[in-house]
């Protein structure tokens, strides 16, 4: 991978985005490993205990039970687990929308160039989480499956536009041109000579990415329409949460803080990643 | 760190440690006034004929009067009508009205509004939900059809006046209640004049007849000039009804289309019957099919069993005998509705600026998904018995909301069901040790049961032994809510929790297990037979003869669904499958959306499935048994025993209401001992309500009467 | 500069009929039917109520019906209420829109302070702590927020009510709430913005020609440096819209955003899809609007974009 000269170093000056990367990187291992340590103590999420009912967080329970007796601890790193395993699907299906998107407009050039670039300026200015409220509501769809389509189908603009950008001003090149005359397939060309070179920014609006889908997945969870039950993410434990607020508050407060603090530290390594790769389109 | 010491912070609660779970104002910061009640929901409609959303409920019976109302024991009483009489065959039912109820216009309320309310319900054209309500009364559910006209002349062998239906089940093959004017039409109340019409149908416009001056339940004809006609009026965005001079219809559309009628039977008949019909219990003589025209027909009140001798009575007539008629009385389909105001506006006269009223309030501002301000009405018969000027209700769709604004003390007092099943356990006190005293339950009118699919679980002992093996005494440990737990279908008040009159009533002793069925206060109760309650014993003793009986064809296993909304399900089924692991019985769980599960237990494509069922009367002959009855499709176990048919069919024509009640009570220990459904625990009804409200508190059918309630400032 | 225009205008259009399409479609490929009810309902009434509403015509009629009202601005009925869509909207948007606009006007406010000072302490501590509180806001997002504020600042302390808006004081935490989402985007746009436009040569000559640094970064730079939140007006009515479900909900004011919600619950679908083709041509035609200002001011996008 072929980064701006310098770029390294830039990164590990921009020591709080290397802390944030090593957050992320801690939660995803707790969310994937923790469960399995935590069963170890005898803690787990769907022993139920209606005897206990909800209590706050204590030695026992770091961060209390639910009305069911079940830890909360448990829950939120399993709740974890699906936040982010939707959020990379959905991440990495936006990408290789918007990444063919993108590619193909800037290859192809001309007219065609232009129409698709008008369709994504069209759909720019679309309520497409409205959209996508609509038709999962009429349709009744509820999959997981669905929700990694339809999300990522709304995801992928700004990749495809970064993506053409690259492309662009790659095609022009001297190791294209060469490759063009040696007579390479487009198709050969842009995956072999072309994409390679436009990875940093794919790299960095994929971070930034995440955190959007994660919250848009929490937003129609909180509608009802996100992960459905026996499953439960993030959203979904923040919105049974939020309406018990008055009586057991601290069934927000751990949710809320994971998603909060990990949403964080993916926009904050985001950014430096930026900084590092990108430097002079630095507009946020 | 920083994270831990602020959830402590947060858990280091705001809950009260005191007796009242909300803020409770001193005396002198209430306003005893303003009643403010949370709503849970917004109301579909204001309009006694469309509402059919349980937000509407308490407000439709708060602003329009009705043959009698909700006492606050859910029991009917006496209100627009101050007597009546119930023939003894129990099909004719005669009321007889207060001379001094009034429309907040100052017209009076009559019987011909009372007649005019149920017409408009019966026609298909008003497209009521609640129509349903009126099927015990001859003519509606056929007039709901189109399907029932009266002769307007003589078509041989019938006369003309004879109550003929459509001989075969084809569409009717056109409206002969289509009508055209060659001059325009001034439409206006009935009796006025030209000058006063509040709109025109234009010449040559076409309008539906609906009614006519005169008739049997109609408004009597003005003097001078014939019989008026009222009118439907449909055309763009003019949608209006009134009356005209019926000699102005002169053009009939659907004059000449043939039709093939026969009188209906007997039994449908409105009274006097036909000549030639027999009488009693005569068999029935033939009706042959004749051809009739749309001239000769029309659709017509006069083919309802409703009848107005005069302004201050109204008969309604049954096509069977119907005991359970005067809890229809006070419900949605019978308030009454004023013919004037519906009539200028037939889908938006409940607005503020237009609504005529005739209950204990009027209503004042109607601000959408906000707030219902209702004020006490100036034309009311007994204004003594309001005692607040205004209500407020607030119409809260979150119940997580409506509890924190009953917390932090916007409301008085909440509906019922409107508090988070995951409350309870802090309001009932399991969680401090004493419950919160503003916290009220009290036992709703239905029932959480299983099904059990006798098409095929078909051994009796089987399901005998599925039922024999539950203890319900701890299910309310997963509902919170104080349910109470039965094996009986009948749900009601536990025994030990009846009034004294009401024990006395109900002939059982205060330690007697179960419920009883307080029908009327202090005078007539239904007992339930005890249904097959937890004996595990005799539970393995038919789980034998099952085996024994059905050799290889004894089920592997058995699949229990459930719907996946709430938590209480999952372990609801979870406890069962338990217990039937106890005796030996293999069972497996499936959860499914609620509509799937529905669709599933109507087709019968179930094993057991969990379910419930909702009354609107006090009354198990009308809402609970008629679940059983062969070829019902509410019957989802597919059950059919023809001694329980025999028994259902025999009570019917008792007049006698206690000796029918015996008899009820038998068929409903045939059907429970065949255990084709297997109860669970009876529902309650779960409201908040500050110490300084009196009058207001839940009621067994859950219709508490807002407008008693008031605030007590001491 | 009129061909810009023209093609703008036409691609709204197709927009908002392929919107539009795509509702009456999505509306009659719901399955079941919107009368569909647990109650025992025989099967005459379900009919005639059916027969009212239209709902046993061809579908190629009812098509035809709908793009007839939708030409003339007619967004459909409601099914559970008899009341027209626009009606609904003309009722429950304006309190949207004033909810929308205080939240706004405050992350507006409060946002472009922010971003002019970690601009110009650029680097520094004060910048670095502004930036942070900025990305919490954008990170949290407003139904924990929301919840926690009425937890603390009503249940606890009873100094707001926890919902409804019965008066000006209802107005506040909505307004928080649905205001952080702006807030850190605001203060984050402003920054880059104000970082860019503090390096420019006039900005330079101002600060040559000795004028105090205050009047260089608010009277000079900042014309420059808010550009970038006038390109984010787009987004952010589109991010209002999506904000209003949640904070409507969670407070329960009956704005537009809680009509739409509630319509998915109660399976009212010509609400639901009314109200998106609404949405649709809103911001359609915000974007176009801001569009045309944009093509007013930048050449380059004047004589067709190179």
């Amino acid at each position: 991978m072929s980064m701006m000269p310098g770029a390294w170093a830039r990164m590990r000056k921009h020591r709080l985005a290397v802390v944030c990367g090593g957050v992320i990187a801690a939660i995803a291992v707790a969310c994937v490993v923790g469960p399995w340590l935590a069963a170890a103590f005898g803690l787990d999420a769907t022993t139920i205990d209606t005897q206990l009912g909800a209590t706050p967080p204590s030695g026992a329970h770091w961060l209390g039970t639910d009305t069911l007796g079940r830890d909360m601890l448990v829950r939120v790193l399993i709740g974890g687990r699906i936040a982010l395993l939707v959020a990379v699907v959905t991440t990495l299906v936006a990408l290789v929308i918007g990444v063919g998107y993108g590619a193909i407009a800037a290859y192809a050039g001309g007219v065609v160039d232009e129409v698709m670039m008008r369709i994504v300026d069209a759909l720019y200015g679309f309520p497409t989480v409205v959209f996508i409220i609509v038709v999962m509501a009429v349709l009744g769809t509820r999959s997981l499956v669905a929700l990694f389509a339809l999300i990522g189908g709304i995801s992928w603009l700004t990749m495809a536009r970064i993506v053409r950008g690259q492309v662009l001003s790659l095609k022009r090149r001297e190791f294209v041109e060469a490759a063009r005359a040696s007579g390479a397939s487009p198709a050969r060309i842009l995956v072999r000579h072309i994409l390679p070179n436009a990875a940093g920014p794919v790299i960095v609006y994929a971070t930034l990415a995440l955190p959007q889908v994660m919250l848009t997945e929490a937003f129609l969870s909180f509608l009802g329409l996100g992960v459905q039950a026996p499953l439960a993410s993030w959203g979904t434990l923040v919105t049974e949460g939020s309406s018990q607020v008055l009586v057991y508050p601290w069934l927000l407060v751990g949710p809320g803080l994971a998603m909060g603090v990990a949403v964080m530290s993916l926009n904050f390594l985001g950014d430096g990643l930026r900084d590092a790769l990108d430097p002079h389109t630095r507009k946020i | 760190m920083r994270a831990l010491l602020a959830l402590a912070a947060l858990g280091a609660c705001s809950l009260p440690d005191g007796d009242y779970f909300g803020h409770v104002p001193a005396g002198d910061e209430l306003d005893p006034r303003v009643f403010r009640w949370c709503n849970f929901g917004e109301p579909d409609y204001l309009d006694p004929a469309l509402a059919s959303s349980t937000a509407s409920s308490p407000l439709i019976s708060t602003l329009f009067d009705a043959l009698t109302t909700y006492g606050l024991d859910g029991n009917p009483v006496p209100s627009l009508a101050t007597t009546w009489e119930i023939s003894d065959d129990l099909r004719t039912y005669t009321f007889h009205l207060r001379g001094d109820a009034r429309w907040t216009t100052g017209r009076p309320v009559t019987a011909y509004d009372v007649a005019y309310t149920a017409i408009r319900v019966a026609d298909a054209m008003t497209a009521s939900p609640n129509a349903d309500n009126l099927a015990p009364i001859k003519g509606v559910m056929p007039a709901l059809a189109r399907r029932v006209f009266v002769l307007r002349h003589d078509v041989a062998p019938y006369r003309a006046g004879a109550v003929v239906e459509l001989a075969t089940d084809a569409e009717p093959p056109d409206d002969p209640n289509r009508r055209a004017a060659s001059r325009a039409l001034a439409v206006r109340d009935l009796g006025a004049a030209p000058e006063a019409a509040y709109a025109t149908v234009p010449a040559g416009g076409e309008v539906t007849l609906v009614m006519t001056s005169g008739g049997r339940a109609t408004l009597p004809t003005p003097a001078g000039g014939g019989p008026w006609a009222y009118v439907h009026y449909e055309h763009a965005d003019v949608d209006v009804l009134g009356w005209v001079p019926e000699r102005e219809l002169d053009g009939e559309p659907a004059a000449g289309v043939a039709f093939a009628i026969r009188r209906v039977a007997r039994a449908d008949q409105p009274d006097p019957l036909e000549p030639g019909s027999g009488s009693g219990s005569d068999p029935e003589p033939p009706r042959p099919v004749v051809t009739a025209h749309g001239r000769d027909l029309v659709r017509s009140p006069d083919a309802l069993g409703v009848r107005v001798p005069d302004a201050r009575t109204i008969v309604f007539e049954t096509s069977q005998p119907t005991p359970f008629f005067l809890p229809l009385t006070d419900n949605r389909a019978l308030r009454t509705t004023p013919i004037e105001a519906v009539s200028r506006s037939p889908r938006h006269w409940t607005d503020p600026d237009r609504i005529v009223t005739s209950g204990p309030m009027h209503l004042a501002a109607w601000r959408p998904r906000d707030a219902i301000e209702l004020v006490r009405s100036p034309t009311y018969w007994d204004p003594a018995a309001v005692r607040v000027e205004r209500i407020r209700v607030l119409s809260v769709d979150d119940q997580a909301a409506a509890t924190n604004l009953y917390f932090t003390g916007a409301c008085d007092a909440t509906t019922a069901n409107v508090i988070p099943s995951t409350y309870l356990p802090v309001l009932n006190g399991e969680q401090r040790g004493r419950p919160y005293k503003d916290y009220q339950v009290s036992p709703n009118l239905g029932v959480y049961f299983a099904w059990v699919n006798t098409k095929r679980l078909t051994n009796r002992h089987l399901r005998r032994a599925l039922a024999l093996a539950i203890d319900r005494t701890q299910i309310p440990r997963f509902t919170h809510g104080g349910e109470i737990p039965t094996a009986q279908l009948t749900p009601g008040t536990p025994i030990a929790q009846l009034a004294p009159a009401d024990l006395a009533a109900c002939g059982v002793a205060r330690d007697a297990p179960g419920v009883a069925l307080v029908m009327t206060a202090g005078e007539l109760c239904y007992v339930p037979p005890p249904g097959l309650d937890v004996d595990l014993a005799a539970a393995k003793r038919e789980l034998a003869l099952a085996r024994a009986e059905m050799g290889d064809a004894f089920p592997k296993t058995l699949d229990y669904r459930y719907n996946a909304g709430a938590e209480a399900h999952k372990q609801i089924a979870e406890y069962l499958q338990a217990a039937w692991g106890r005796i030996g019985l293999d069972v497996t769980l499936s959860a499914q959306d609620f509509n799937s599960l529905l669709a599933d237990t109507r087709a019968g494509t179930y094993d057991i499935a969990r379910l419930g069922n909702q009354g609107n009367v006090a009354d198990t002959e009308s809402e609970f048994l008629p679940l059983f009855r062969c070829g019902s499709p509410d019957n989802r176990g597919q059950y059919c025993n023809p001694e329980f048919e025999r028994l259902m069919d025999e009570a019917k024509p008792m007049r006698d209401r206690r000796a029918r009640n015996a008899k009820l009570r038998e068929a409903e220990r045939v059907m429970i001992e065949d255990a084709p459904v297997i109860p669970l625990y009876v529902y309650t009804l779960k409201t908040l309500i500050k110490p300084y409200v009196r009058d207001y508190g839940n009621n067994v059918i859950n219709q508490p009467p807002l407008w008693r309630a008031w605030i007590d400032k001491r | 500069m009129i061909r810009f225009i023209v093609r703008r205008l036409l691609a709204s259009i197709v927009v908002v009929f392929v919107v539009a399409s795509a509702s009456f479609l999505l509306l009659h490929a719901a399955p079941g039917g919107p009368f569909d009810t647990a109650e025992r309902r025989s099967a005459v009434v379900q009919r005639a109520m059916e027969d009212r509403y239209g709902l046993n015509d061809s579908l190629g009629a009812q098509y035809a019906r709908e793009l007839a009202h939708l030409a003339r601005g007619d967004l459909g009925r409601s099914i559970k209420r008899d009341l027209s869509v626009n009606d609904m909207i003309a009722r429950s948007a304006p309190v949207s829109a004033l909810v929308g606009a205080l939240g706004l006007l405050a992350a507006i406010g409060l946002g472009l302070v922010m971003g002019v000072i970690a601009a110009w302490r650029r680097n520094s501590r004060t910048d670095y702590a502004l930036m942070g509180l900025a990305l919490v806001g954008i990170s949290i997002p407003s139904f924990v927020l929301g919840p926690l504020l009425i937890a603390e600042l009503s249940l606890r302390l009873g100094w707001l009510p926890p919902a409804r808006v019965d008066g000006p004081a209802g107005y506040v935490l909505p307004a928080i709430t649905l205001g952080m989402l702006y807030l850190g985007t605001i203060a984050r746009l402003t920054r880059g913005g104000m970082i860019e436009a503090l390096g420019q040569d006039y900005v330079r000559t101002a600060r040559a020609k000795g004028l105090p640094e205050r009047t260089v970064v608010w009277k000079h730079a900042l014309r420059l440096g808010v550009q970038p939140v006038v390109t984010y007006l787009g987004p952010a009515t589109a991010a209002l819209i999506s904000g209003s479900f949640v904070v409507e909900k969670i407070f329960q004011i009956p704005g537009l955003g809680a009509a739409f919600v509630d319509s998915i619950t109660e399976h009212d679908y010509p609400v639901l899809t009314g109200v998106f083709v609404f949405y649709a041509v809103l911001l359609v035609g915000l974007n176009l609007v801001v569009d045309l200002a944009y093509g007013l001011l930048d050449p380059r996008v004047r004589e067709g974009r190179a």
